[in-house]
């Protein structure tokens, strides 16, 4: 892509380009913290993850300004003015995928109460990593502007939905026999359905990547998507 | 964009200064109802084109047109096109405010008169009135017709000038960059009044100010060096267009 | 690609160093000097100016004055054969002169001075006066009046400065009886060339000026005009049109002895229009003042901005709507200023009009543009080659005259220039 005539203008876009980046690592970040805390039942960890949301929300209050400042100052046109639209929408999304992070966290004192281990719990992680690794695909698809690349991860949504559906499956059968740990085992339930979530959210980027980098909307692509 | 056939259909056209060519094989449909916007970068020929549509360009000495052009399919560049009727058809509002250095009235009265469209003294009146009316700038100026036009303000002496360019009731409106001497206070109004008169007349605008294009018109031309690099639908154009040089230009990255 | 060069490598300019400021106050200098330059040489013009009209001024007031001497006429001695019933209209003048009142006058004049002084004092026109003055009441002559007549050139001369010994001690032995006195010399500006310059007037060559100018207007103003119109509007821009500008360009520079040879060539050898008349001397300057209005009307046309052009051609004027509503009225001041240096030029112009024949001694003004006549400048020059002393002030005043005429035409235009601008 050819330059800017106006080369502030190139900085302002690479600035924006920057702090999404930024808040995404930090929300994968998050995920992962989560996740790990969750694992362990590491309430330290718990609640450093619920502290740094707060940079999060920082990042997103930035990204407005900044997003504001370029569309009254240099008014946008096509591509840029897709792609600060695009920023500004994944940055509200971004900051929600830090909340569930953060909801995760905060579920992490609860679970972890008593002294047997929930056997589900185990298979928690695989999924978190997979959402995980949804936003960060949906974040390298949006750096390289590849629209094939949001594609897939709209399509990996799915995989994620089914494996929700079997933890679901699994957390009921197992509160069914178990009926002592139902409180936990609906905390559990939660963090999948938040897990679950975050892969929306991912799949959410995904489409607005694809929006900025050719206009169209990914729903014309991608036909009957349940 | 409309179920009427289009006011004029320009085909292949080319336009040589001497041996500069121009305009190289331009085709554009200008619709009734609608505001077409050309834009492009200095010296991509809008303006010449635009200047081919009511033949100002007949005017310029070793200035070559070649190609069709038709108002309501009939060529107007045709041995039997008469060049002034065509331009009290096809009328014209110029980059500068060109106001004649006469009275307010005399200005819009002017075109009528050599027409002869008012049989009387009181339907010229009318004439006036209605056109300054039309125009945005009757209530400004109402008590001091007989003031100088270019006495106005700049933005007042565009619209005077539009009014003048609408009391030969023409067909089409041809705009070569009407606000591009005048405060964004002006240019609103001027912007307001393509709104208001858009549907009654075909309007063809040539614009530097690309925010202006969008905001006025419907459907968007882009040339670049005499040639017609995309035509579509304004919001199309601004927001997803297909060609590379249309999107360089638009953004702001045109060389 | 970045067209912003570092700025960091230069250090910030000093303005303050001895060699800028030098710079600075030699700048001002030069500034100061040239206008000085300047006002000196519009001082230089107007002191000029000035001396002209100052000497011309002083020189030719005594051509618009004539000197009387105090005269006593006995008509009731003298006389004259009248019938007074005579004395009405037209027939007064000949039963006059058929009385013989010339010589009365001649015989009061020797009665009164002597007959020495007495044959050369008076005026060859003096007896004229006497004449209107009976005209103007008949009852004078069955009484003895004194009336204060024209005196001769030569006493005239004397009495208005330094004439000859004889004439000086004339004047001074009259001035001693108090007997001369000073007046406006009407005739001067109501008759034509005569050659006793106490005689001569201005108004034949003023007409025929006059008239001429009108001719040469009539002429060069329509057609220098058309001729700019056609080929700002409407001539193509080629090889031919070239040639043209080019030859209007050289014809305004063309000596004007070659227009009058011309003149004398075409209008009178061939067309045999007759000579000296204005008709040809108008045609003549005619020729000489086309181009310059050719010239300067195609620079009137060219300031006109052609937004105006677009905006009439916008609306769906005709070519020739578009000159005669927008172009012509805009160019108009500047056709005229153009018209006024091109008729003062005319006006002012002498040797074309010597070769046509304007320069015969024609005693009577011209009633027609067919009559003989002469102009103003060729009266200048007739008068100033003239021996007699008398006619030195008459080419003076003749010259003021000229000014005069000349500052009339000028304000006239001026005038109308003014009126066409505030039209608009």
């Amino acid at each position: 892509m050819n330059e800017h005539t106006v080369k502030a203008f190139d900085a302002d876009i690479g600035e924006l380009r920057g702090l999404i980046s930024q808040m995404g690592g930090l929300a994968e970040e998050q995920i992962g913290k989560a996740m790990l805390a969750l694992q362990r039942g590491d309430r330290a960890l718990a609640t450093q993850v619920r502290a740094e949301d707060k940079a999060i929300d920082a990042i997103e209050a930035e990204v407005e300004r900044l997003a504001v400042r370029i569309i009254a100052l240099r008014a946008p046109l096509a591509n840029d003015l897709r792609e600060v639209v695009a920023a500004l929408k994944i940055a509200s999304v971004l900051e929600r995928i830090g909340d569930y992070a953060k909801n995760i966290a905060k579920r992490v004192p609860l679970i972890d109460d008593t002294g047997d281990r929930i056997e589900p719990i185990s298979v928690l992680p695989a999924m978190g990593r997979m959402a995980s690794e949804m936003v960060h695909d949906a974040l390298d698809a949006f750096a390289a502007r590849d629209s094939d690349a949001a594609v897939r991860v709209c399509e990996s949504d799915t995989a994620l939905d089914d494996f929700y559906d079997s933890i679901f499956r699994t957390l009921v059968t197992f509160m069914v026999e178990n009926p002592r740990t139902i409180s936990q085992v609906a905390h559990l339930l939660f963090v999948a359905k938040n897990l679950e979530r975050i892969g929306d959210h991912a799949g959410n980027v995904a489409e607005m990547v694809y929006f900025a980098a050719t206009g169209t909307q990914i729903a014309d692509r991608l036909p009957a998507k349940s | 964009m409309s179920n009427h056939p289009p006011k004029i259909t320009a085909t292949h056209v080319n336009v040589w200064y001497g041996a500069k060519k121009a305009i190289d094989d331009v085709s554009i449909d200008i619709d009734q109802d609608s505001v077409t916007a050309l834009i492009g970068p200095s010296g991509c020929g809008k303006s010449t084109f635009l200047r081919t549509l009511n033949r100002m360009n007949d005017t310029v000495a070793n200035a070559r047109v070649q190609g069709d052009i038709r108002l309501d399919g009939e060529d107007i560049y045709s041995p039997d096109m008469d060049v002034v009727q065509l331009r009290a058809r096809v009328g014209m509002v110029f980059q500068k405010p060109n106001p004649f250095p006469k009275s307010i009235y005399e200005n819009v009265a002017y075109g009528p008169r050599i027409h002869g469209l008012a049989s009387s003294r009181s339907e010229l009146e009318g004439i006036v009135q209605t056109s300054l009316k039309r125009a945005g700038l009757w209530e400004e100026v109402k008590d001091r017709l007989s003031d100088s036009g270019t006495a106005l303000s700049g933005g007042q002496q565009q619209r005077l000038c539009i009014a003048r360019a609408i009391a030969v009731d023409p067909e089409v409106i041809l705009m070569d960059e009407p606000c591009s001497a005048l405060d964004p206070i002006a240019t609103a109004k001027i912007e307001e009044l393509i709104h208001a008169l858009k549907g009654r007349y075909a309007i063809a605008i040539v614009t530097h100010n690309m925010q202006q294009a969008a905001r006025v018109s419907q459907r968007t031309a882009f040339f670049h060096l005499g040639q017609l690099v995309e035509y579509g639908a304004t919001t199309e154009i601004f927001t997803n267009p297909r060609e590379e040089r249309t999107r360089d230009y638009i953004t702001g990255r045109y060389g | 690609m970045s067209n912003a060069a570092p700025f960091s490598t230069r250090r910030p300019t000093d303005w303050a160093t001895p060699a800028m400021q030098s710079r600075v106050r030699r700048r001002y200098r030069a500034e100061r000097r040239f206008r000085l330059l300047g006002l000196a040489a519009v001082t230089l013009s107007g002191a000029f100016l000035l001396f002209l009209l100052g000497s011309m001024l002083l020189r030719g007031a005594g051509g618009f004055l004539e000197t009387r001497v105090a005269m006593p006429i006995d008509f009731a001695r003298a006389s004259l054969d009248v019938d007074p019933r005579r004395l009405q209209g037209r027939a007064a003048d000949l039963a006059l002169a058929g009385a013989g009142l010339e010589g009365a006058v001649d015989d009061a004049a020797v009665a009164a001075f002597g007959p020495d002084l007495g044959g050369r004092i008076l005026s060859d026109g003096a007896w004229l006066r006497v004449r209107e003055a009976i005209k103007d009441d008949p009852s004078v002559l069955s009484r003895r009046v004194v009336m204060s007549l024209p005196v001769a050139s030569p006493i005239d001369v004397a009495a208005k400065g330094p004439g000859s010994v004889e004439a000086e001690a004339v004047v001074a032995s009259l001035r001693s009886g108090d007997l001369l006195s000073t007046g406006l010399n009407r005739e001067f500006l109501l008759s034509a060339d005569s050659t006793d310059p106490t005689r001569a007037g201005i108004w034949g060559a003023l007409k025929g000026s006059i008239l001429t100018m009108l001719v040469t207007l009539l002429l060069a103003f329509p057609i220098g005009l058309l001729a700019a119109l056609y080929l700002e509007e409407y001539a193509p821009k080629n090889r031919w049109t070239d040639l043209i500008e080019v030859s209007i360009n050289n014809l305004a520079a063309v000596p004007s002895i070659i227009f009058g040879l011309l003149g004398l060539a075409l209008f009178l050898g061939t067309f045999g229009l007759p000579r000296s008349a204005p008709l040809v001397g108008g045609l003549t300057l005619a020729l000489l003042t086309m181009p310059v209005i050719v010239i300067a009307s195609r620079n009137a046309i060219k300031a006109v901005p052609p937004s105006i052009r677009d905006a009439a051609l916008g609306v769906g004027a005709s070519p020739i709507q578009v000159v005669f509503h927008h172009v012509l009225p805009l160019a108009l001041p500047g056709i005229l200023t153009g018209t006024i240096i091109g008729m003062a030029r005319a006006l002012g112009e002498t040797a074309p009009l010597l070769m046509i024949g304007m320069r015969a001694f024609i005693a009577a003004p011209p009633d027609g543009i067919t009559d003989p006549a002469t102009v103003l400048p060729v009266q200048v020059f007739l008068w100033s080659d003239e021996v007699g002393r008398g006619f030195v002030e008459k080419t003076s005043a003749a010259i003021v005259v000229l000014l005069v005429f000349l500052l009339a035409m000028n304000a006239l235009a001026i005038h109308l220039r003014n009126r066409f601008e505030t039209r608009w």
